[in-house]
């Protein structure tokens, strides 16, 4: 009987994975709104407001009014190749599956987030789930092909608290609790043997949810004149690094500093920003993945455009905000490994926001 | 002043391509250069470096297959295609495994394939042998052990057809299959029968072949194997 190739993989993948499909985290925050992604995802001096209390609570205090949001956000996430990948596998032959799982990265997700957010406090609770599918004609470890198959998955609470200290600087706290699976499965398709021996037990608990309690801390030195501020931000992740239940992976301490330039009139505003994330390289992560740059345009408050660089490649989108509801669009691009090109990911992020 | 800074900012990223900007700043170590060069199918540089990996520190074992899969990209074999003939059941054809395998092979390998798909081989055997044994303790012996075999079954292939010269008629040419010599069958059919003790299809193939080619009349190895050639091709 002839075999499937395409469907045996996928099969198998969902029963290794019987729970949160869905790499890793490393030096950036698990919940980044996509509008500040596309600002290149400098995010730690200016955040979009249901994004704060992940980016940097002490951004909390310097809004204008003392209830700023409350309302959730829906996002979906996926690679444009994903697209075309799904239209070619749904029109037949299994070679063309097969074509179609070596030639073209797989990628979707989405993100659902709930905030209430005020000047000095920020709730926000969600789910975020990713998966990434891959075959690769030299992927394995053996240079062999191979299916990868890489995921993040996420639910969770996080709550910020943030005052000021002075007249220029605040501070703020973001402790969290989130239950996540970050599976990574590289299936070596050369491995004639790898179905029949694989250790389901092992495999089961390594992708197996399990809860984690960690905290957040940021600091924001803010400099005000008329028409130009200038923002200085200080940020620790995962303090004493964020322990998992189970086999789950923690999350280390990370520490990150950000530089923010902002030109404003009185509806209108341009931000420009970078960030230098994981200062002591504790993920041993090269330079292109750790500097993230844009600039953030705001008009009359109500549209929005930005451009940056995220792992070195440009990203761009639009917000429009209408009162109760915004809608927006965000292209960038992610670099899954330490070599460029390797594993690059071109995704698109839709999103759709209401609330008051 | 802000639209001003806008239409810059627009036209800046306009002029922006999708290219990683930081590509050039950033430096690769050499093992990511190996990958790199692996992953283009660029063999001539991927085989410089793993070669220089693997004089380095030679207990480094994950090296050992990248290093021989080069070697067998190098020597012309498709090692995707024959990973999914496995998986869609094409690699069932009539005709034996050097027929089915024949087909991801060069049709006329040169002096410089046979060479490598040789060396493919030898830097597969220089592992530990509990490193590419079907159920060693090494997390990818498994792998290395398909490796093995099917380089060593390539090789065996890629020597048939090195003599298999199909004429005007379409049957081969005797006198191109007679140029084999008997220190050459004798050591291709070592090399098979060294695979003959697994329990993968491979294994059973090159049983198979094996069966068939012992079943040939002649007084020789070389004329059994020539004679199965001529049943099979």
């Amino acid at each position: 009987m002839r075999v499937n190739f395409f469907i045996v993989t996928v099969v198998f993948c969902s029963l290794a994975l019987p729970s949160g499909l869905y790499g890793k985290k490393t030096n950036r925050s698990i919940y980044q709104d996509p509008f500040d992604k596309a600002g290149g995802g400098a995010d730690l001096t200016r955040a979009s407001q249901d994004a704060v209390g992940f980016a940097n609570p002490a951004l909390l205090p310097w809004g204008e009014k003392g209830f700023r949001w409350w309302g959730g956000q829906g996002i979906a996430h996926y690679s444009l190749e994903s697209v075309e990948a799904i239209e070619s596998a749904s029109d037949g032959s299994s070679d063309d599956l097969v074509d179609t799982v070596f030639g073209t990265p797989i990628r979707f997700g989405f993100a659902s987030v709930g905030s209430l957010v005020t000047n000095n406090f920020i709730g926000s609770g969600g789910t975020i789930q990713k998966i990434d599918l891959e075959g690769r004609e030299h992927g394995s470890v053996t240079g062999g092909p191979a299916v990868e198959l890489v995921g993040e998955s996420y639910n969770g609470l996080a709550w910020g608290f943030a005052g000021r200290v002075n007249r220029y600087m605040s501070i703020g706290i973001t402790p969290k609790y989130f239950v996540k699976t970050e599976p990574e499965v590289d299936i070596p398709l050369t491995d004639t043997t790898a179905f029949e021996t694989i250790d389901t037990d092992t495999l089961e608990a390594e992708q197996t949810p399990a809860g984690g309690a960690g905290v957040d801390l940021g600091w924001l030195l803010f400099l005000q004149s008329s028409s130009v501020d200038f923002r200085l931000a200080l940020k620790v992740d995962d303090i004493g690094d964020t322990q998992f239940g189970g086999e789950q992976d923690p999350w280390l301490q990370t520490g990150h500093v950000g530089l923010g330039l902002t030109f404003h009139g009185a509806v209108s505003a341009i931000h420009m920003s970078i960030d230098y994330r994981d200062v002591a390289n504790a993920y041993d992560e090269k330079l292109f993945k750790k500097v993230y740059a844009g600039v953030k345009i705001l008009l009359a408050n109500h549209l929005g455009f930005a451009l940056g660089l995220h792992h070195g490649i440009p990203s761009y989108g639009a917000r429009l905000d209408l009162w109760v509801f915004s809608v927006g669009a965000t292209q960038y691009s992610e670099e899954m490994t330490n070599v460029i090109g390797e594993k690059r990911r071109d995704i698109r992020e839709l999103y759709f926001a209401m609330g008051i | 002043m802000i639209i001003r800074i806008f239409i810059f900012v627009l036209i800046l990223a306009t002029g922006c391509s999708d290219k990683n900007l930081a590509e050039e700043s950033t430096e690769n170590t050499d093992e990511e250069e190996a990958r790199i060069a692996l992953n283009n199918e660029d063999w001539d540089s991927a085989i410089e470096l793993y070669v220089a990996l693997v004089a380095e520190d030679s207990t480094v074992y994950s090296y050992h297959p990248r290093l021989a899969t080069c070697y067998a990209g190098r020597s012309g074999i498709d090692l995707l295609n024959i990973v999914k003939a496995q998986f869609d059941g094409s690699s069932s054809a009539e005709g034996g495994i050097f027929d089915t395998i024949g087909g991801f092979l060069p049709d006329d390998p040169t002096d410089a394939q046979l060479s490598d798909i040789d060396l493919a081989v030898k830097t597969l055997q220089a592992m530990p042998s509990d490193h590419r044994d079907q159920s060693g303790t090494y997390e990818y012996s498994g792998e290395a052990y398909f490796q093995l075999n099917l380089y060593t079954v390539s090789q065996s292939g890629m020597f048939i057809n090195k003599f298999s010269e199909p004429t005007a008629t379409g049957e081969l040419n005797q006198d191109t299959l007679n140029e084999m010599t008997d220190a050459e069958v004798e050591a291709v059919l070592s090399n098979l029968e060294g695979l003959s003790g697994g329990d993968d299809e491979i294994a059973a193939g090159v049983n198979e072949a094996l069966n068939g080619i012992d079943g040939q009349e002649g007084s020789t190895q070389k004329e059994k194997l020539i004679n199965y050639i001529n049943a099979t091709q």
